[in-house]
């Protein structure tokens, strides 16, 4: 065995040593991922199941028969009426449409705040002159409940005027 | 676990390396100073020599002890990091199935899932020094765990805590905040648990549809008895059963039935919603319900003298299990099979509506309704007479026939496992026999039965038998039986509709729905015949009347006269008004929506109803 032979031999033989380290270093990274992944997938399961609860208790606080009784005795809603539903473009054309002759008059008043009941006057809408005794008859006066403006609209006759 | 593995493994191969080269009688490579020395030397003193030698075979031998424990652990190390498969574990696939698998509704709200609970579970042999199992005292300890469930019975829980022998449950099922508080108390012996739980997020909604499971798990009732190898099967429990249920359709209707039951004082109700085409139940309620959460005893068995009174438990399904004379509801099943027998022709053929004696028996009608009667007029009116003597026209073999193919001759066709098999179908119907089933008696069916042959009537012909299950849109209609012609379903559909317009059913007639249904007030007979005074009352109904798409069946068992009824017991003022409640709840929800101008074709036959044109 020469002396080239032996250093060819130990350099093949270190070369397999190195070789095998990577391996080994390499395998003992995949094992440990491995692991972390398992870690990770336990946590997503446990996490899965609270999700689950919170789920669950969502579902029993909206359930069927709650819902029910808050439309019904909560909120008062009851079932739509034929009246209600619009069949198709040409109904919805319709609505917008002129009233027909003979049609009752659509409702103006908002609310049925008036007479003694009515809340104070705006500050903005009282420094409007006050409209004569007479004109008053003649006018409708629209009554939002909720924003407490009065907004007064010459009637009809008057407009005509 | 990896780097540490890495650097023992480093070591290891250190310690291995060693022997090898000082193995060899080769002194002077990597000796110790001290050997050397020893060997130089050793010409003049032998003795020193032995002693030497003897000193070098132990160091050779512990070396030798070193290396092999050293590959050893190297070896192990190897094997454990490099070759050995990781621990047996759950794959996250695992993990997040289901023990048992879901249940929906057809929109896919959940109905019935499982959910990890905690439980209350006392173990004796946790201590195994042989000493109690609790560290302090029992009652101490029973005290402290009343302080945290107060329903807990003292004396149970001190009965529970003294055995010995194998651990119980306390709790089957505790908060997770009460499982801390019991964690506290510092009893290694009260151990909590976490299980596998069935729970039914919508409590008593559709309890009888889906059923319930006992505490192995297996499913006892409904659907969860009638799919549990599919609900459990590790291939298929991944995936939700939907059931063909829609829980707002359900919600109406046992909101409406309980409404019903209520104000007439009545011992149960039973309503179904029916899809006429496919088949599939939309809603199906039996009341009183149970809730699946927490099944009490009496709500499956009930004692021998409740039963006797006529009471049934709270789980009975009276839509698929109970069955029942359903009375005139069975007009208009007669009238289709004689119209489309050819035995009725012409509809306004008048027929004498005189009582009738049958042997010993009088058909007799409510009260007098004339002489004679047509056969619009006849299911207006609600004639007893006059549909008897159409069934008899029609004869025993054809009326038994047309029945026997609207499914009546066997239990009704759904998944569930509870279906009661409908009383006295007989095998030769006699002309006497087809003329009380004619009018619905002498025969007992369920209200399914009912709402099956109903929809056969209306939807053109074609029986299907009833699905508990969604059919998945886009798959064809299961396989029907013709039983019959559309002309004369056609013709059905507007005689119904004017039972409704002009008749008893004019309490169910919502507005723009174009319902049309007939009324049904059979006596219940009981052990000991008919009681006078015990009725059932269904309104058996479809919509719309000129495309019908479902039919509803309420039924109300022993309906009192109440104020709410207007003082009546017929089906007219007590089940026909849950109908005309129930439809326009539900109706826009399944896609029927109302129209006050559309209505179906019922000129033809409107002279023939007096005062009506």
């Amino acid at each position: 065995m020469t002396k080239q032979t032996r250093i060819r031999n130990s350099l093949w033989l270190a070369a397999l040593g190195i070789v095998a380290a990577l391996y080994l270093s390499l395998q003992y990274r995949v094992n440990a991922m491995h692991s972390a992944v398992e870690g990770a997938e336990l946590e997503i399961a446990e996490l899965q199941d609270r999700n689950n609860l919170l789920e669950a208790e969502f579902q029993v606080r909206s359930n069927q028969v709650r819902l029910g009784q808050i439309n019904q005795l909560d909120l008062g809603l009851s079932a739509p009426g034929a009246g209600q539903f619009l069949d198709g473009e040409r109904d919805l054309a319709m609505l917008g449409g002129p009233r027909a002759d003979g049609a009752p008059e659509p409702i103006r008043v908002a609310g049925n705040v008036t007479g003694e009941d009515a809340p104070a006057f705006p500050d903005l809408a009282a420094r409007e002159p006050e409209p004569a005794p007479v004109a008053e008859t003649s006018r409708l006066t629209v009554v939002l409940a909720d924003s407490r403006v009065r907004v007064a609209l010459p009637s009809a006759s008057e407009a005509a005027r | 676990m990896g780097a540490s593995a890495a650097i023992f493994g480093a070591g290891g191969l250190h310690k291995q390396a060693a022997p090898h080269r000082t193995t060899p009688a080769r002194p002077g490579v990597k000796q110790p100073a001290t050997l050397q020395r020893a060997g130089r030397a050793s010409s003049s003193m032998e003795q020193r020599q032995r002693a030497l030698l003897v000193a070098r075979a132990w160091v050779l031998a512990m070396l030798g002890v070193f290396a092999l424990l050293g590959v050893t652990a190297l070896a192990k190390i190897l094997w454990i990091g490099v070759v050995e498969p990781p621990a047996a574990r759950q794959s996250l696939a695992d993990a997040l199935l289901p023990d048992r698998g879901e249940i929906t509704d057809r929109r896919g709200v959940t109905l019935a899932r499982d959910l990890t609970a905690y439980a209350l579970w006392f173990n004796p042999a946790v201590m195994t020094d042989g000493g109690p199992p609790l560290v302090r005292p029992v009652a101490e300890v029973a005290d402290e765990l009343i302080a945290i469930f107060p329903d807990l019975e003292r004396d149970e829980v001190i009965a529970v805590l003294s055995r010995r022998d194998h651990g119980a449950y306390l709790r089957r099922r505790i908060l997770p905040e009460e499982a801390n508080r019991v964690n506290a108390l510092g009893e290694p012996a009260l151990q909590v648990p976490q299980e596998s739980d069935r729970h039914y997020p919508e409590g008593t909604l559709a309890a009888h549809v889906v059923g319930y499971v006992d505490r192995s798990g297996r499913g006892m009732l409904g659907m969860e008895r009638a799919r549990n190898s599919y609900l459990t099967d590790d291939a298929t429990r991944g995936q939700p059963v939907a059931l063909s249920i829609d829980v707002r359709v359900q919600g109406a209707l046992e909101d409406e039935l309980r409404r019903g039951m209520l104000s007439t004082n009545a011992r149960g109700a039973a309503g179904i919603v029916l899809d006429v085409d496919s088949g599939e139940v939309l809603a199906m309620a039996s009341l009183p319900d149970f809730d699946p959460n927490a099944v009490q005893a009496d709500d499956v068995i009930l004692p021998e003298a409740r039963m006797q009174m006529g009471e049934m438990p709270r789980a009975f399904n009276r839509v698929t299990n109970q069955i029942y004379e359903l009375g005139s509801t069975f007009k208009p099943l007669t009238i289709a099979a004689a119209i489309d027998a050819g035995v009725v022709t012409d509809l306004s053929r008048r027929w004498p509506a005189r009582p009738l004696q049958m042997g010993s028996n009088t058909i007799r009608d409510s009260h007098d309704l004339g002489a004679t009667l047509n056969v619009p007029e006849t299911l207006i009116q609600s004639s007893n007479i006059v549909s008897a003597q159409i069934a008899g026209e029609l004869g025993g073999a054809r009326m038994r026939d047309y029945f026997a193919r609207l499914g009546m001759a066997e239990r009704p066709v759904i998944e569930l496992a509870e279906r009661g098999r409908p009383f006295n179908f007989g095998e030769d119907w006699s002309r006497t026999k087809a003329m009380y089933v004619g009018f619905g008696h002498d025969i007992a069916v369920t209200p399914l039965h009912l709402a099956s042959a109903y929809a056969a009537m209306v939807n053109g012909g074609v029986w299907r038998p009833a699905t508990l299950l969604r059919r998945a849109p886009g798959t064809p209609l299961p396989r029907g039986r013709r039983v019959f012609q559309p002309s004369t379903s056609a013709r059905m559909n507007q005689l119904l509709r004017m039972v409704a317009l002009y008749g008893t059913g004019a309490n169910a007639d919502a507005e723009g729905y174009r319902v049309g249904g007939k009324t049904g007030s059979a006596e219940k007979s009981g052990v000991t015949g008919p009681y006078r005074n015990l009725l059932v009352s269904t309104f058996a109904a479809a919509f719309p009347m000129d495309r019908p798409r479902y039919v509803v069946i309420a039924m109300l068992d022993e309906p009192q006269q109440t104020a709410a009824s207007s003082f009546q017991r017929t089906a007219a003022w007590n089940s026909a008004p849950i109908v005309g409640r129930l439809i326009p709840r539900i109706g826009p929800q399944l896609g029927v929506v109302p129209d006050a101008r559309r209505d179906i074709d019922i000129t033809d036959l409107v002279p023939l109803v007096p005062g009506r044109h």
